[in-house]
């Protein structure tokens, strides 16, 4: 489990607190989505959880380790995968396999299972065959992929997405999202930080950031169903959700999270 | 406009040369640089010439591409060639005269010499990089530097640096183009006025680039951080190249030849 | 008056046997008061279509012109601007005020700070306020309207724009469409992208862009029927849009297509009938 309890940041020379009272949890296998406009503390949370930022009041532990532990911060970082928003600045390797070693390669393990690992990891983004590709000469899409296979190969508990889909086209969105639900199902636990409320409609808790404070807790559906606290919240609607809000006002049984033009015809013209 | 990238010289071709390790092109290298500074006369500057020769054909590189680096040292060549050439005054036979100045047979020969060693080295030492790619160049070089552990020299982390050099090299060199056709498409001159004024037109370019680098370079240092690395102990490699019994016969009779031409001849 | 490409292609290392076609055989039209949108998917060749219409690349084929001048580099100037993906990744001034005035200042402005707080006015940022800002210290959607402004300031009479909502919140994307709309009283604008949702229902035609070619160039009302040909070119139109489309195809009675997700709901309600 990754339990924020209670934190609060206060960045030196920075007289607001980047974040206050926050409390969350992750469980393994747990998809928990954060949703939050630029600047409301999303990627201070991010970087908590893997001990690159302490937090100033609170505690944060990840599997009952606390992350400021100096003993124990390597420990947390390899049971914590961070992803972030650009992934051309996390990509250290200069072709595919090399970068996705890196990690396990600081871990230590040895030279017979790096490869079987790196093979693993890049099968499981879809990028098979892409072991000798240069990164420079992959889509945007391809090297957020990259940069998760290169968590993932670390074997982490839990994987931090910040920001996953932010520079990426509609396919490249959807690749990502149907990684994360395959990781889900494989038992790894999901922290995805995003300001997309579509891509979060089949999460299993939903959070909202705002001014480094947490207003909103609950599942997505909960937060699908009320749009006009939404955008008070300063998230984005998705045009979907404001046009199954008009039919659910005219009383039309259509589920709140509806988010594909398929399923919100599937529930109104049965076929 | 666009940005010249001379990196990257590697030749993609399938030769001897390309297959044999990183360590032993070096080693190599290490040889014939010491073989042609200690050959003294022009019969070894030959047979040194020939091996050279020879070791272009055996890479398949194209000769043209094996010379290129030469061309920019014409000034160089030109130079030494003439420093030892020009006499004040000689007391020999002049070959050509200038007032006091004259080139005279003994000079030219020594001026030659010089020369023709510089062009050999560089063409000779340049197959290294022509036929190793920067991966296994960075590799190689970690493994050469190694033993300078144990008087505390990090090589891992300079190799480790020379690898991120080498990574974003590329991706610099696309975003300067891009920013460049941005500044133009404002209506941005690079090619007027004076060289002054040529300079100044480069700081839209060049504030820009370093502001995105030194944005890059804290992204990708938590990045690293937030993946455990933490210096190059306890490191291991998915890629280890291993010296073959090829490689070390190859590098034990380059060495005794090389070394053989420059001792005897 | 148009910015108009006949028959344009372009290829990249034409003469070698590396040549890669990006763009052929494109007809493209726009004209001042006009708001087009270029939709296409990476590789489709629209950011090539850009530069050329832009004057930074010249066609290898067919021909670009500007009111009836090829846009040669010097000529573009000043009647063509672009606003690059990611502008603010190009700020390198102090001040917010004397970044945007680079462009007219390069174009020979009598006064380029007059041009600068002309631009910042028209994107939604206060001068006064934001002029003397260091450009580096803006959120997200700021920066953005703070290049766009870089452009406008050219006072060129065609804007063209590549992915400039791409990477905002909700709230620095609704500023930077306003903005962006707001431009057609002035100018003929091109916004290329791959999502076009967000200036979909602003727009006044749609050009869809697959491997180098136009695959359509029509009315966004005209899309519905389209969608076949607008989909196979790896594109997808938005979720409200077809909604409606498939709603159709199971026997719904829906007049027109509405692109604002309130009335599109509205007239999906209508058709239902009461709730069973």
């Amino acid at each position: 489990m990754i339990e924020f309890q209670d934190v609060g940041v206060v960045y030196a020379g920075s007289d607001s607190p980047a974040l206050t009272g926050v409390s969350l949890s992750v469980a393994p296998g747990q998809w928990v989505a954060l949703l939050g406009a630029n600047g409301s503390g999303k990627s201070t949370l991010a970087r908590l959880a893997n001990a690159l930022i302490l937090p100033t009041t609170g505690a944060v532990h990840v599997d009952g380790m606390d992350t400021r532990d100096e003993s124990v911060v390597w420990d947390v970082r390899s049971r914590v995968g961070l992803v972030q928003q650009s992934p051309e600045n996390q990509i250290v390797g200069t072709i595919a396999e090399e970068d996705v070693a890196f990690g396990p390669e600081n871990l230590g393990i040895p030279t017979a299972e790096l490869r079987t690992r790196v093979d693993a990891a890049l099968s499981a983004v879809g990028l098979d065959g892409f072991q000798r590709r240069e990164p420079h000469l992959l889509s945007e899409g391809q090297k957020q992929r990259l940069a998760i296979a290169g968590a993932l190969a670390m074997r982490p508990a839990y994987l931090v997405l910040d920001e996953p889909t932010a520079m990426l086209d509609g396919t490249g969105r959807a690749d990502v999202l149907a990684i994360v639900r395959s990781l889900r199902a494989s038992g790894v636990g999901i922290l995805h930080i995003t300001h997309h409320l579509a891509d979060i409609a089949s999460a299993d808790r939903a959070a909202v950031l705002d001014s480094g404070a947490i207003v909103f807790e609950g599942t997505p559906a909960d937060l699908f169903a009320d749009p006009g606290r939404v955008r008070r919240l300063g998230i984005g609607l998705p045009p979907m959700t404001t046009l199954v809000s008009v039919l659910r006002e005219r009383g039309h049984a259509v589920p709140a999270t509806t988010v594909e033009a398929e399923s919100l015809v599937e529930s109104l013209w049965p076929s | 406009m666009r940005v010249p990238v001379s990196f990257g010289q590697y030749v993609p071709v399938a030769s001897a040369v390309h297959t044999l390790d990183a360590k032993t092109k070096m080693g190599l290298v290490a040889s014939f640089t010491a073989g042609i500074f200690l050959v003294d006369g022009f019969p070894g500057m030959g047979v040194m010439g020939l091996v050279v020769v020879l070791a272009v054909a055996l890479s398949r590189v194209p000769p043209r591409i094996a010379v290129r680096g030469v061309r920019a040292l014409s000034f160089i060549l030109t130079f030494t060639l003439l420093a030892h050439a020009l006499r004040w005054n000689p007391a020999t036979v002049a070959l050509v005269r200038l007032g006091p100045l004259a080139i005279d047979g003994p000079g030219l020969a020594e001026g030659l010499f010089f020369a023709v060693r510089i062009v050999l080295l560089v063409v000779g030492t340049s197959l290294l990089t022509l036929t190793t790619t920067p991966v296994q160049l960075t590799d190689g070089l970690e493994r050469v530097m190694r033993p300078l552990e144990i008087v505390r020299f990090p090589a891992g982390e300079v190799a480790m640096m020379l690898t991120i050099a080498l990574r974003f090299i590329p991706t610099t060199a696309q975003e300067a183009e891009k920013i460049i056709i941005a500044q133009t498409a404002r209506g941005a001159r690079f090619d007027e006025g004076g060289p002054i004024r040529r300079a100044r037109a480069f700081v839209p370019v060049l504030v820009p680039l370093f502001v995105n680098l030194f944005r890059r370079a804290e992204e990708l240092a938590l990045a690293m951080e937030s993946r455990c690395y933490r210096g190059g102990a306890g490191r291991t490699r998915l890629n280890v190249s291993a010296m073959t019994v090829t490689d070390w016969s190859v590098l034990a009779i380059g060495t005794l030849v090389l070394v053989g031409i420059g001792l005897a001849l | 008056m148009a910015l108009v490409a006949q028959g344009a292609g372009y290829a990249y290392a034409a003469d070698t046997r590396f040549r890669v076609d990006a763009l052929r055989e494109v007809d493209f039209e726009v004209v001042p008061g006009e708001l087009v949108v270029v939709a296409g998917t990476t590789g489709s060749g629209k950011s090539t279509l850009l530069r050329l219409l832009a004057g930074l690349l010249e066609p290898t084929e067919g021909l670009v012109s500007v009111d009836g001048i090829a846009p040669t580099l010097r000529a573009a100037r000043g009647s063509v601007a672009l606003v690059f993906q990611n502008p603010e990744t190009q700020f390198f001034a102090e001040t917010v005020l004397a970044d945007v005035a680079f462009g007219p200042r390069n174009l020979g402005s009598a006064d380029p700070h007059a041009a600068a707080r002309e631009a910042l006015t028209a994107v939604g940022l206060d001068p006064d306020v934001f002029g003397p800002r260091s450009p580096f210290t803006l959120s997200g959607g700021e920066a953005r309207r703070v290049a766009i402004a870089g452009a406008l300031a050219m006072k060129a009479g065609y804007l063209l724009l590549d992915e400039p909502t791409a990477g905002l919140d909700a709230r620095g994307c609704r500023d930077v469409v306003d903005a962006v709309v707001a431009e057609r009283d002035r100018a003929g604008v091109v916004v290329v992208t791959h999502d076009p949702e967000d200036f979909l229902c602003h727009a006044d035609r749609v050009v869809a862009l697959s491997a180098g070619s136009v695959v359509i160039s029509v009315p966004p009302s005209e899309l519905t029927h389209r969608h076949a040909q607008y989909e196979s070119s790896g594109l997808r139109l938005p979720e409200v849009v077809r909604a409606q489309i498939l709603a159709r195809q199971r026997g719904a009675a829906l007049t027109g297509v509405e692109f604002d997700p309130r009335a599109a709901g509205v007239l999906l309600a209508e058709s239902l009938g009461a709730p069973r």
